[in-house]
C-alpha cells in the first residue's frame, strides 16, 4: 500500500502535469501564442492566412 | 505560396511522415503497452510503478511522435513537440527509479521523491512557457519546430541520469562479492544503460542535425533494450518464466481467435471461430490460474520450509538451554533433599536420642518425600546428561541379582506403606554382567517404584534369571512384575517416551512425571540391554522385563 508521503508526491507530480499541459494547451489552441517563423519573399502574404499571434519575419 | 500537406485522419493516419514511423512507433507503443499490463499481472514485487510511470511516459511520447510526422495542423505540431519535452523526462527518471529500486531492493526514498519532483518541474515551466519549442518552422514545408531551453535541459537531465547509474553500478560491482549478484547488476545496468543511450542519441542527434528520420533507428532499439532489460528483471528477480510464457501464450491465442471472427466473411466460419473463442476463454482461465496455485503453492512451501528450519534451529537450541538449566537446577537441588534425607534417617533411627512415637510417622514421611524428590532429581539430571549427551557409563562386572535385591530391600518400606508385598527371587544365584552399578540400580529402582506406585493391592515380584533373548544370545533378565492396574496394548509403546503417562494413571497415582521409564531405557539401551512391558490388559498387572547381555 502506497504511504501518505507517496500519495502526496503521487498527487503532486500529476497535478502539475495537469496544470501545466492545461496551460499549454490553451497557450496553443485557444490563444494561438506561438511564433511561427516564415520567409516574406519566399511566401509573402502568409502572416494573413496562418493562425496565430507572432511572426518572424526570417528574411535574410 | 502555402506548403502542401496531408490532411491526417485519427491525428496519426496521413502520408506526411515516414513509413518507418508507423513501425518504429506502433510498434513499441505495442510492446509497452504489453509490458504495462504485466505489470498489473505479476507475483511478484518489483519496481512496478517505476516501471509503469517509464512504460506510461514513453507510450505518450510515442504517440505525440506520430502526431508530429502525420498532423499538418500546426497547433497539433507545437502542442505535440511541447508535450514530449515535458514526459521524456519522467521516461528518464522512470527508468532511474526502476533501476535504482533493482538494485538497492528497496523503494525510493519520500527525500528522493521530491527530489525528482524538483528535476521535472523546470522541464514544465518550459514547456508551459513556450520555452521548450519556441516556434513554428515556416520557412521550409518541413513542419519542423524550432527546439529551445527546456528541450536542452531535458538532455542534461538525462545524460546526468545516465552518468549516475554507470557511478552507481561501478560503486555496486565493486562492493559485491558474489560473482552471480555482479552478473545480474551489470547486465541490468547494461540493459538501463543501452535504453538510455539509444533514446537518448536518436533525440540528441535529429535536434543537432535536424535528421529526424535517421534519428528513427535509435527509437527502433529502445523495445529491444526494454525487452531487454524486462527478461534480465525476470531471470533474476525469480518471477516465474512459465508463467509469463503462459500468460503471453493465451492473451495472444485469445486475441488471435477474437480478431478470426472478423476477419472471415463465411458464417459457418465465424460460428467456428466463435466456438473456438467461448472454448479457448475458460480453459485458457483455468490454465492460468491452475499454473498461477501450482506456482504460488511451489513458492509458499519454499517459504514455509525456510521458516521450518529456522524454527527448528531456534528450538535445538532452546532444548539445549533447557537440559543445562534442568542440569545446574538438579545439581542445587540434590544437595540439600540428601541432607534432608540422611539427617531424616538418622533421627528415626535414634541416632540423635530417643524420638517420642508421635513424631516417627512425620519424620517417616519427610524421609520418604525426601527419598522420592532425590529420585525425582536423578531422573533429570540423566535426562539433561542424556540429551547433551555427556552421560558416561563406568562399566565394571556387577552382580544384577544382588544390585536387585538391594533395591527391594530400601523398596520394601514403601511397598509395606502400601500393604503390598514385595517379594525378589533369583534362580541361579549370582549373575554378573558388565554395567555401571549406580545406573543399573536406577534403572530397579524406577520400575519398582513404578510398580508399588500403580499397584493398589497385591504384589510386586521381582525375579532374575539366565536366560537366551531372541537370536539365542545369553542374557541376564529381570522380571518386575505387579498386580496392579495394567496398560492396555495400545498403550504401551509410548509409555518410554518422556513425559508420557499411561491414561487414567493420575487417578492411581497423582506424583509421577513419567520421565522414570524414559530414563530406565535410556540406560538400558545405554548398556546394550533391552526393556519391555507385557500386560494383558487393564486391571490384570503389568511386566516389565530387561535383558542385560550376560
Amino acid at each position: 500500500m502506497p504511504s501518505a508521503g507517496n500519495k502526496i508526491f503521487l498527487v503532486a507530480v500529476v497535478a502539475t502535469y495537469v496544470i501545466a499541459i492545461a496551460l499549454t494547451y490553451a497557450r496553443v489552441y485557444v490563444l494561438h501564442a506561438y511564433p511561427i517563423y516564415y520567409s516574406e519573399e519566399d511566401m509573402p502574404g502568409i502572416p494573413k492566412q496562418l493562425d496565430t499571434l507572432i511572426y518572424w519575419d526570417k528574411t535574410p | 505560396m502555402m506548403c502542401e500537406w496531408d490532411t491526417a485522419q485519427y491525428l496519426i493516419f496521413s502520408g506526411n511522415g515516414e513509413p518507418l514511423i508507423y513501425y518504429s512507433h506502433l510498434t513499441s507503443i505495442l510492446i509497452f503497452a504489453g509490458l504495462l499490463i504485466f505489470t498489473f499481472l505479476r507475483l511478484k514485487p518489483w519496481p512496478k510503478n517505476s516501471f509503469r510511470l517509464m512504460a506510461g511516459a514513453y507510450i505518450v511520447w510515442l504517440f505525440s511522435d506520430v502526431v508530429l510526422w502525420a498532423n499538418e495542423s500546426i497547433d497539433h505540431v507545437i502542442f505535440f513537440w511541447t508535450l514530449l519535452g515535458m514526459v521524456e523526462p519522467l521516461i528518464f527518471i522512470g527508468a532511474y527509479a526502476y533501476f535504482i529500486q533493482f538494485l538497492e531492493k528497496r523503494p525510493i526514498s519520500t527525500a528522493n521523491q521530491w527530489l525528482i519532483f524538483i528535476i521535472i518541474l523546470p522541464a514544465l515551466y518550459f514547456g508551459a512557457a513556450g520555452l521548450s519549442v519556441i516556434g513554428f518552422d515556416y520557412t521550409t514545408c518541413d513542419r519542423n519546430a524550432w527546439e529551445g531551453l527546456g528541450i536542452y535541459y531535458g538532455y542534461v537531465v538525462e545524460t546526468i541520469l545516465l552518468l549516475l547509474i554507470i557511478w552507481k553500478t561501478i560503486v555496486r560491482l565493486l562492493k559485491e562479492k558474489t560473482r552471480q549478484e555482479r552478473v545480474k547488476i551489470f547486465l541490468v545496468s547494461l540493459g538501463t544503460c543501452l535504453l538510455f543511450l539509444s533514446f537518448l542519441a536518436a533525440n540528441v542527434v535529429a535536434t543537432i542535425t535536424g535528421d529526424y528520420v535517421t534519428s528513427q533507428y535509435g527509437h527502433i532499439a529502445v523495445p529491444i533494450f526494454a525487452a531487454f532489460l524486462t527478461y534480465i528483471t525476470i531471470k533474476y528477480e525469480s518471477f516465474e518464466p512459465r508463467i509469463l510464457l503462459i500468460d503471453t501464450l493465451v492473451i495472444a491465442l485469445v486475441i488471435l481467435i477474437f480478431s478470426l471472427l472478423f476477419a472471415e466473411n463465411d458464417n459457418y466460419q465465424i460460428y467456428a471461430n466463435l466456438m473456438a473463442f467461448i472454448l479457448v476463454l475458460p480453459l485458457g482461465y483455468t490454465l492460468l490460474t491452475g499454473i498461477r496455485k501450482e506456482v504460488r503453492a511451489r513458492k509458499q512451501i519454499e517459504k514455509l520450509a525456510k521458516q521450518l528450519e529456522v524454527a527448528n534451529e531456534r528450538l535445538k537450541e532452546l532444548d539445549r538451554m533447557k537440559s543445562e538449566f534442568l542440569s545446574i537446577a538438579s545439581h542445587q537441588l540434590r544437595a540439600p533433599i540428601t541432607a534432608i534425607k540422611g539427617y531424616a534417617s538418622l533421627i528415626v533411627q535414634g541416632d540423635y536420642g530417643p524420638v517420642p512415637n508421635t513424631m516417627k510417622d512425620p519424620l517417616e514421611r519427610v524421609s520418604e518425600s525426601a527419598r522420592v524428590m532425590a529420585s525425582s532429581i536423578e531422573d533429570y539430571l540423566n535426562i539433561s546428561r542424556i540429551e547433551q549427551g555427556s552421560l558416561k557409563y563406568e562399566f565394571a562386572p556387577v552382580d544384577v541379582a544382588s544390585v536387585a535385591q538391594k533395591v527391594v530391600e530400601e523398596m520394601r518400606p514403601v511397598a509395606l506403606a502400601k500393604h503390598l508385598a514385595l517379594n525378589f527371587s533369583s534362580k541361579d544365584g549370582a549373575l554378573m554382567v558388565q554395567a555401571d552399578f549406580g545406573k543399573i540400580k536406577q534403572v530397579f529402582s524406577n520400575l519398582v517404584d513404578n510398580a508399588i506406585k500403580y499397584t493398589e493391592k497385591g504384589s510386586v515380584n521381582v525375579s532374575v534369571e539366565k536366560a537366551q533373548d531372541a537370536s539365542g544370545k545369553g542374557v541376564a533378565r529381570i522380571v518386575v512384575e505387579d498386580t496392579g492396574a495394567g496398560i492396555p496394548r495400545e498403550e504401551m509403546g509410548g509409555l518410554f517416551e518422556k513425559f508420557v503417562r499411561a491414561r487414567g494413571a493420575n487417578k492411581v497415582n497423582t506424583t509421577g512425571t513419567g520421565l522414570g521409564l524414559y530414563v530406565a531405557k535410556q540406560l538400558v539401551e545405554g548398556h546394550k540391554g533391552t526393556v519391555r512391558i507385557e500386560s494383558d490388559g487393564l486391571g490384570k498387572g503389568t511386566r516389565f522385563i530387561v535383558e542385560l547381555p550376560a
